[in-house]
């Protein structure tokens, strides 16, 4: 009996040494980052402050969160002439593919620095993971309001105009009485369930390399992982679904629409041109509207393709030669923007 | 099929317990022939082809050598095995590298020449598998070895799939004899089997692979990359190709010994190491021998006087550098190896002793060692001379990074469990883990790894072995 229990004993203590010796390597040497969530009662979901974070996608990201809680430098205040460009959208504008200083956003902050001498300009990022349109105007007005941005720029896919479904504990957009209403409010249940889980995985990153195991299966299934080749010997052809191109955004999408500020410029990041009856509605209300899936388009025809990534052989967000083709593109358009609009964009703060 | 992959596992899962219960020598080697080329056509059937011609000419010659006194026969059968082996080698692997060469220089000169250029699959393994018939028909000329006239064991030993893709480069008097008798492993083989496959996979995939991943990247965008990320990229491939090609010689290892099998070891610790000469002894080991033994003594060795010595040694270095790939790069990396192993020979003046246990003293040297090493690594990984002088412009023209510190931090958890446990593996064997007494700390600490590494490899797309491209 006492045999036994000592061979238990020793057992899980050569259990444990191995894994801390694992969790130190695992963790110094960053080959999993821990989970990126956090809950905020006044914005919901967001990213952890003052974080500096190595990941790996598709690509190789390096960036740091700051006080405020997005990806970027200290938000100024102090200066007058100072011009805050905000960026909403989903993880295309979040970049974190890419080291900081390569994201398309950096690339038109550097630009715009160049042409206006005299202004400094500071392009945040406020793009998330998963955001639809919905979650795009709360987190303007529940958060990056607070920012006083000059500009905010929406960049928005086909994808982002299906409103029928909302990802928990985002901060969201309802319609209450004829009103468009945010929140934050949430099933008091699954907060407290995401806390537990944000808990535990932030207590070894172990845990946070079987978290991403389990996302894993939602990309691929389990079979596919386990049998490689042999499983698509076997496995049934893959249908490729067609999008609906007369897709009808809920009305919700025009409300948010006829609710938008007038500095808000409407990016359409797609490689396709977004659903008509949206475009029509952004046109109607006279809302700067710039489409690049004419540009995504001309880059294809250059051989370029702005979604593979030839190191890890995938397709995925924008690879790096495109976030320096975007910030080129949008760099101009924002230099003729703010050209033509000076009285209104380059006033001084105070 | 790659080691590092679910189904290699499901695979062996399925091969070791047949091989087990089938009751004859001849039953248990058809068996691992086909399962060697069902391993091998994994990845293309149509490479297997190439595996059966190399091993039919080889089989034959092998014996036809044997049968004759003839000298001259002798000679033209010997030359008509490497014309074939060499042949098919060089037209896979180093067609386009030869023939675009021709068309710059050509060019270059003022002439008009069109791309040759022709859209060649290199077979996995073939330079491997290549040298290991070589080496079989080698010795059968000069009669060290007698041939087989089973081809069922001759077919076994040139594609026997623990070893066939990525080496060791083993001898037919060492693996030969062993496929003669009826394969059983012994329970200190299957331990010391289970135990390298686990610490083998842990190296290769939590080590070389996670490494491998920051390498790619920034060898593969070098221009985004400021310099002191790129000379991490650097050092970082000096302990990947380390982590991934011991790991895998580990693994091959282990599998072996499950089926009965000792193939030799491959890596001592290469990077404790106290001059370049002990690194050559202790890196890819099975390459280097062959090379000395096959190619260093044909050229003359050192019998030839000091002059051709170093020649001797600069053009074994040169060929071993090409043996990698058809770059000039690598023959930039074989040269400086030879150059690095001439002027070692030079001012140590043929000392070479060498103490297997590298000790606390030594740490100097072993460090000299390593700079030198991981230089030559630069020319390895760039593959091409735009890229190697885009890293060497990004050296000199210095450009400060804003994540130097993360990029410090990363390298220094490398550097420290990779020489830890080359330093644990230096002082208590390949098997460390089997000198804990009890059976379960042992199982423990394998228990732990093995599940931290298919846990990354769940979560991961496996990253081939570097050598397999050779």
């Amino acid at each position: 009996m006492i045999k036994t229990l000592k061979h238990i004993t020793l057992f899980f203590i050569s259990v444990a040494s191995t894994l801390l010796v694992c969790e130190l390597f695992v963790d110094n040497a960053k080959i999993v980052e821990a989970s990126l969530g956090k809950y905020y009662e006044d914005i919901g979901k967001g990213l952890p402050n003052n974080q500096e974070t190595v990941l790996f996608t598709e690509g190789f990201g390096i960036f740091k969160t700051n006080n405020s809680r997005f990806a970027g430098r200290e938000v100024d205040t102090n200066t007058s002439k100072h011009i805050n460009i905000a960026l909403i959208g989903d993880s295309f504008v979040e970049s974190f593919q890419v080291f900081q200083r390569n994201y398309f956003g950096n690339i038109i902050e550097q630009n715009l620095s160049e042409r206006f001498k005299e202004y400094t300009f500071e392009v945040q990022n406020f793009g998330r993971a998963n955001f639809n349109l919905n979650h795009n105007y709360a987190y303007q007005r529940v958060f990056v309001d607070n920012f006083d941005p000059e500009l905010i720029i929406y960049f928005v896919s086909n994808g982002d105009l299906h409103l029928e479904e909302l990802t928990p504990l985002y901060p969201y957009t309802k319609e209450v009485d004829g009103k468009l209403v945010t929140s934050v409010e949430f099933n008091k249940d699954e907060v407290e369930r995401y806390r537990l889980v944000q808990n535990i995985l932030s207590k070894s990153i172990l845990l946070n390399m079987l978290k991403n195991a389990k996302h894993a299966t939602k990309k691929h299934p389990i079979p596919s992982i386990l049998f490689g080749k042999v499983y698509d010997w076997f496995a049934p052809p893959i249908r490729i679904e067609i999008p609906d191109t007369n897709y009808i955004p809920l009305p919700l999408a025009n409300k948010i629409l006829n609710n938008l500020d007038s500095n808000v410029i409407i990016v359409n990041r797609d490689y396709t041109p977004l659903y008509k009856p949206f475009v029509d509605e952004v046109n109607r209300l006279g809302i700067t509207y710039w489409d690049t899936s004419v540009f995504v388009d001309s880059l294809y025809k250059q051989g370029k393709d702005p979604y593979y990534w030839k190191v890890t052989k995938t397709n995925g967000h924008w690879n790096q030669e495109m976030h320096k083709d975007i910030g080129e593109l949008l760099s101009k358009k924002l230099i003729q923007k703010i050209e033509q609009d000076s009285v209104s964009i380059l006033k001084p703060r105070f | 099929m790659l080691f590092n992959s679910f189904i290699f596992l499901f695979f062996l899962a399925i091969v070791l317990p047949i091989f087990y219960l089938l009751p004859k020598k001849s039953y248990k080697n058809i068996f691992l022939l086909a399962a060697s080329y069902f391993f091998y056509g994994y990845w293309d059937w149509r490479f297997c082809l190439l595996l059966l011609l190399s091993t039919i000419v080889d089989y034959y010659i092998g014996l036809w050598i044997h049968n004759t006194e003839d000298v001259k026969r002798r000679k033209l059968l010997l030359y008509t095995s490497l014309s074939v082996n060499l042949g098919i080698l060089g037209f896979f692997k180093y067609f386009n590298f030869f023939i675009d060469s021709f068309q710059t220089m050509i060019n270059g000169l003022g002439g008009n020449v069109d791309s040759l250029h022709l859209n060649i699959i290199l077979p996995v393994g073939i330079s491997f598998y290549t040298f290991q018939t070589l080496s079989y028909t080698f010795d059968v000329y000069r009669k060290k070895l007698e041939p087989t006239n089973n081809i069922i064991d001759f077919a076994l030993f040139v594609s026997f799939f623990p070893q066939l893709v990525a080496g060791p480069i083993e001898r037919a008097k060492d693996l030969l004899p062993q496929l003669y008798n009826k394969l059983s492993p012994t329970k200190d083989q299957l331990k010391e089997g289970a135990t390298l496959i686990v610490l083998g996979l842990f190296r290769k995939v939590m080590i070389g692979d996670t490494a491998g991943r920051i390498v790619d990247h920034i060898f593969g965008n070098l221009h985004l990359y400021k310099s002191i990320e790129i000379i991490a990229a650097v050092l970082l491939f000096g302990i990947q190709i380390y982590a991934d090609f011991s790991g895998y010689s580990k693994i091959a290892r282990g599998t072996a010994k499950l089926l009965g099998i000792e193939l030799m070891v491959n890596f001592e610790q290469p990077y404790l190491s106290r001059n370049i000469t002990e690194f050559w002894r202790r890196w890819h080991i099975s390459l280097s021998s062959w090379l000395k033994d096959y190619l260093y003594i044909t050229l003359g060795g050192n019998r030839k006087g000091q002059a051709r010595t170093y020649i001797n040694l600069m053009i074994t270095m040169l060929l071993g550098g090409l043996w990698h790939g058809a770059s000039w790069n690598f023959v930039i990396w074989g040269g400086l190896h030879g150059f690095y192993l001439a002027a070692h020979k030079f001012f140590s003046k043929g000392k070479t002793e060498y103490d297997p246990i590298t000790r606390l003293k030594d740490i100097p040297k072993v460090m000299l060692t390593f700079v030198l090493v991981a230089f030559t690594w630069l020319f390895f990984r760039a593959t091409s001379w735009e890229s190697t002088q885009q890293i060497f412009s990004a050296i000199f023209d210095w450009q400060a990074s804003e994540y130097a510190h993360i990029f410090t931090q990363i390298l220094l958890s490398y550097f420290v469990l990779t020489f830890a446990l080359d330093i644990v593996e230096n002082r208590f064997g390949h098997t460390f883990v089997l000198r804990f007494k009890s059976i379960s700390i042992r199982l423990g600490i394998l228990i732990s790894l093995f599940v931290v590494t298919l846990i990354y490899i769940f979560q991961s797309k496996p990253l081939p072995f570097i050598y397999f491209q050779f």
